[in-house]
């Protein structure tokens, strides 16, 4: 009669249900984590990606003139005036070699994308293809001026 | 006899009922330490990479260009690198001619004070 009362089917059942629920939380607690660390590397690849879209479309670069000499450029700005590109600039920015790309932007441990497009969208001069397996990339769009004609300036970062 | 019984039964159910709850403790006093950890990094990341888009944005602005940040973060920012180290975290930035007040090539260690960042000709430099 006692034992019955001790080990009723309600007791074991309440234990039971209390562990599901704390599996239950738990997993979520695992969820939510997971998503705010990816979060957390989102937001760093779309500050990185959009620092990178503006040191290159809104910076001459340093040496000024670093087109003249690419082997001495440290940043490889290609702006000529506020929204034009500089046609020598962007050839000997799209002569670069990748790694020495990634290493003059400081970003090793992401990969870099860039594209030049018509208004159409047709794809003029690129370097670098975005991967497609890729689990996230962050493309940032600008619109410049390249010998007076309306480019599109695509620059797309992942890891 | 029964009571004998019962008094077991009932050390290993207020046992098992023990030991629930001081396993839910021990993962309550384990998760708030991951969001304490979670909440620092946040707060170290976020202020580093004000810091960092600082650095670029008056790079871009050109020469004459200043900001003042209030920086509420130990930091050490190391220009060669083109990085910025917090206790627990870190972050970079593109801009490749940063110079400290001291040298490119010595870390500069910034506390929780101001932080001028000037663009002179043909570097960014940074003061405290």
């Amino acid at each position: 009669m006692r034992k019955a009362q001790l080990f009723s089917l309600e007791s074991i059942l309440s234990i039971v249900l209390f562990i599901i629920v704390i599996l239950f939380l738990l997993s979520f607690w695992n969820l939510y984590s997971s998503r705010l660390s990816s979060q957390i590397h989102s937001e760093e690849l779309q500050l990185q990606a959009a620092q990178v879209t503006d040191i290159l479309v809104s910076s001459r670069g340093y040496p000024d003139a670093w087109e003249a000499d690419p082997a001495s450029v440290v940043i490889p700005g290609l702006m000529l005036n506020p929204g034009s590109l500089d046609e020598q600039k962007l050839n000997q920015f799209l002569a670069l070699d990748y790694e020495t790309l990634k290493q003059l932007l400081n970003i090793e441990r992401f990969d870099i994308a860039f594209e030049l497009r018509d208004v159409s969208g047709n794809v003029l001069e690129n370097r670098g293809n975005i991967s497609s397996t890729a689990d996230e990339a962050v493309v940032f769009q600008r619109l410049m001026l390249l010998k007076n004609q309306t480019r599109q300036v695509y620059v797309a970062l992942w890891e | 006899m029964k009571k004998a019984f019962a008094t077991v039964e009932a050390v290993i159910f207020i046992g098992i009922i023990f030991f629930l709850f001081i396993s839910s403790y021990i993962v309550y006093v384990d998760k708030s330490a991951d969001i304490f950890i979670s909440q620092r990094e946040l707060r170290e990341k976020s202020d580093c990479q004000r810091v960092a888009s600082a650095l670029s944005s008056i790079y871009i602005l050109g020469s004459g260009s200043a900001v003042v940040i209030e920086n509420k973060q130990e930091m050490t920012l190391e220009a060669a690198q083109q990085r910025i180290e917090t206790n627990h975290t870190f972050c970079t930035f593109p801009v490749g001619r940063v110079f400290s007040s001291t040298l490119e090539s010595t870390p500069l260690d910034i506390t929780e004070n101001n932080v001028t960042i000037s663009h002179r000709g043909a570097y960014v430099e940074v003061l405290q």
